[in-house]
């Protein structure tokens, strides 16, 4: 039997379940609109009921989208400021060394890989990558959303430049999720074939001395974990 | 049957016989009148030869309007008036409509019909008789005539829309007359029976039908917005005032006339749906870097879908009456692009206006930017990759060579133990 630490809250948990519903939404509702003259896009608008109910659907999951995100960032903003958040997600120094520290390591040149806290560079790249995805589409999204109310504010060169906006950052989070983060939860051979930790919140012990040394060790200090 | 012609001929010459013999031989033969001719193809039964009926209904020849006015057979059958012998022979001259309708037979002459038959000797060609009739012509005020507005559809149809002849005579533009039926004007012709809706002879004429070629022709290229003018008379005022009118009329090969995209024949409501949609690839046939540059906007990506409750091309810059952006009677000119925004879009400013709704990409003259937007999308999208793409390539293979050497490891393990029994 091994023994699981508690790594995700359940507000953590409800985040990514929901980020990753609105995003199937988001992506079965996006894609045919940017692929609109491709067979499998026509087909896909006609099964969901036409272009008017996609784009209502799309929107729907946009506004909750962006309500969830934020209600994340004024999280974050209200922890840091009280002096609960242990800061754990914010890039430094050591992630750039890391991150060249692995990759020499995948190439064979030196013998192990960084050792990391927390949180390892690769998913504090893709946190951050999601957050300023998520300003971009968000941002984006409410132009197209309302372009009367934004041009009076800005110029009408805003709205197509929007349009591009959107719909190129729409498809890189698209290919994100599916190239990157489906290898890094699925496909590792780490963890293949199937990460659980987001959704149980739990991760074993032998995974937090391979994947996460340094909190284990900081864990320690503070409380004697093999103990409990 | 030839029995009964031959005997009817018989019957005839006994009759007639004992004037002939009692006149002096030098003198020239009476003339027949309707009634000798009709004493023989009167006869239902009535046949030549090759057993083809010469079969005349004396009734329907006095319903016609020649047989009601008291036209003698003799007058188009001009042949027959000197014939001393009867039964005549059987090839005689066509019969000779121009003896009374010169002038419409002189434009008959210039039109495509007569010539297909006179330069190609194609003679699937239609002659007078082919669209009036013969001995059962009527006025073409008469609801029943063959050239009656409501029927003269029929008419034309019988050869231009009909595949065998069509292909016989190698009619260029194939079945039009189907496609006419189911036009606007045809439905209203034929559906509604208005006798205001257009019907062949409205737009080709009659007697002097021309090429479309021919620069005389009613529907020569620069001849026809006037045509269709005769009927459309507002819309083709606004029309040659337009920036495609202006240009037909200094002769540009390219300036679309209503047929460029309204088509010939299937003219259609322009306020159905797929007539809508339809019409954008017609201003893309000739203003194709718009069409692409509006497929991008979130206007054109909608209308590709099927759906046109959105602007397409007539709906910012007219239809009729377009005029080039700098000319201030433009809709989208910089006085009034608002106000044509605003059919839409209710709250649109000046700024809104500023929208491009051709907007490019990759135009860095015309869009900077969305040319710089465009660009930075790009590259960020092609720098996430490269690194992504390296990185989990890498971290996969070193990750597959641990396992393996682990389990290689593992197996060394037991088969040693194996070894050791």
């Amino acid at each position: 039997m091994s023994t699981y630490l508690t790594r995700f809250t359940l507000r953590q948990r409800t985040e990514h379940a929901l980020v990753m519903s609105l995003f199937v939404v988001l992506s079965l509702t996006g894609l045919p609109q940017k692929y609109f003259d491709a067979a499998w896009a026509r087909w896909m608008i006609d099964a969901l009921g036409g272009i008017d109910r996609i784009r209502w659907f799309h929107r729907a999951a946009g506004l909750s989208f962006t309500a969830m995100t934020a209600f994340h960032l004024m999280y974050a903003v209200g922890s840091v400021a009280t002096g609960r958040s242990p800061l754990s997600i914010v890039p430094n120094r050591k992630d750039f060394t890391d991150a060249i520290q692995t990759l020499q390591y995948y190439l064979g040149r030196v013998d192990a890989p960084a050792q990391f806290d927390r949180f390892d560079y690769r998913q504090k790249f893709e946190y951050w990558g999601l957050v300023l995805g998520a300003v971009v589409v968000i941002s984006t999204g409410l132009i197209l959303y309302f372009p009367i109310l934004f041009t009076h504010f800005f110029p009408g060169e805003l709205v197509p430049a929007a349009k591009v906006a959107h719909s190129n950052e729409g498809l890189m989070a698209f290919l994100v999720v599916i190239l990157w983060h489906i290898y890094n939860a699925h496909l590792n051979p780490d963890v293949f074939p199937f990460d659980k930790t987001i959704f149980t919140g739990k991760i074993s012990l032998e995974r937090m001395h391979h994947e996460h040394p340094l909190e284990l060790a900081r864990l320690k200090h503070v409380q004697d974990i093999e103990e409990t | 049957m030839i029995r009964a012609f031959t005997l009817c001929c018989v019957l005839i010459l006994t009759l007639v016989g004992p004037a002939a013999a009692g006149t002096p031989p030098q003198a020239a033969p009476k003339p027949p009148t309707n009634d000798d001719c009709l004493a023989c193809h009167g006869d239902a039964g009535a046949v030549r030869g090759d057993g083809r009926s010469v079969a005349v209904k004396p009734e329907v020849f006095g319903a016609s309007i020649h047989g009601a006015g008291g036209v003698a057979c003799i007058d188009c059958h001009a042949d027959l008036a000197k014939a001393a012998e009867f039964p005549h022979p059987e090839k005689l001259a066509p019969a000779q409509c121009a003896s009374c309708h010169d002038t419409a037979v002189a434009a008959y002459d210039t039109g495509v019909h007569a010539q297909a038959r006179r330069t190609s000797g194609n003679l699937t060609a239609a002659t007078c008789a082919d669209c009036h009739g013969s001995h059962d012509i009527k006025p073409s005020a008469d609801p029943d005539s063959r050239t009656h507005h409501l029927r003269l559809i029929e008419t034309c149809g019988r050869c231009h829309g009909n595949e065998e002849i069509i292909k016989r005579g190698k009619i260029a533009i194939g079945n039009v007359v189907d496609l006419f039926r189911d036009s606007i004007h045809g439905k209203a012709l034929i559906k509604s029976g208005l006798s205001v809706a257009p019907t062949c002879s409205d737009c080709h004429g009659n007697h002097d039908i021309r090429r479309k070629s021919d620069p005389t022709s009613r529907v020569f290229r620069k001849s026809i917005p006037d045509t269709c003018s005769k009927c459309h008379t507002g819309v083709g005022r606004l029309y040659w005032e337009s920036v495609h009118g202006t240009q037909v009329a200094k002769g540009s090969p390219l300036a679309p006339v209503c047929t460029s995209c309204h088509t010939a024949h299937d003219i259609r409501r322009s306020d159905v749906e797929g007539w809508k949609l339809e019409v954008i690839k017609e201003c893309g046939t000739c203003h194709e870097q718009s069409l692409n540059t509006y497929r991008d906007t979130f206007h054109g990506q909608v209308t590709a879908l099927g759906y046109s409750r959105v602007a397409s091309c007539a709906d910012c810059h007219g239809s009729h009456h377009i005029f080039p952006k700098a000319d201030a009677r433009s809709t989208v000119a910089p006085a009034n692009v608002v106000t044509t925004c605003k059919k839409c879009h209710f709250g649109a400013t000046a700024s809104f206006a500023k929208y491009d709704p051709h907007g490019d990409p990759e135009n860095h003259a015309r869009n900077p930017f969305l040319f710089y937007t465009s660009k930075f999308m790009k590259m960020l999208l092609f720098g996430v990759f490269a690194f992504f793409g390296i990185h989990t390539g890498l971290w996969f293979a070193r990750g597959m060579q641990v396992k393996t050497a682990g389990r290689m490891r593992r197996r060394k393990g037991q088969d040693s133990g194996e070894d050791g029994e």
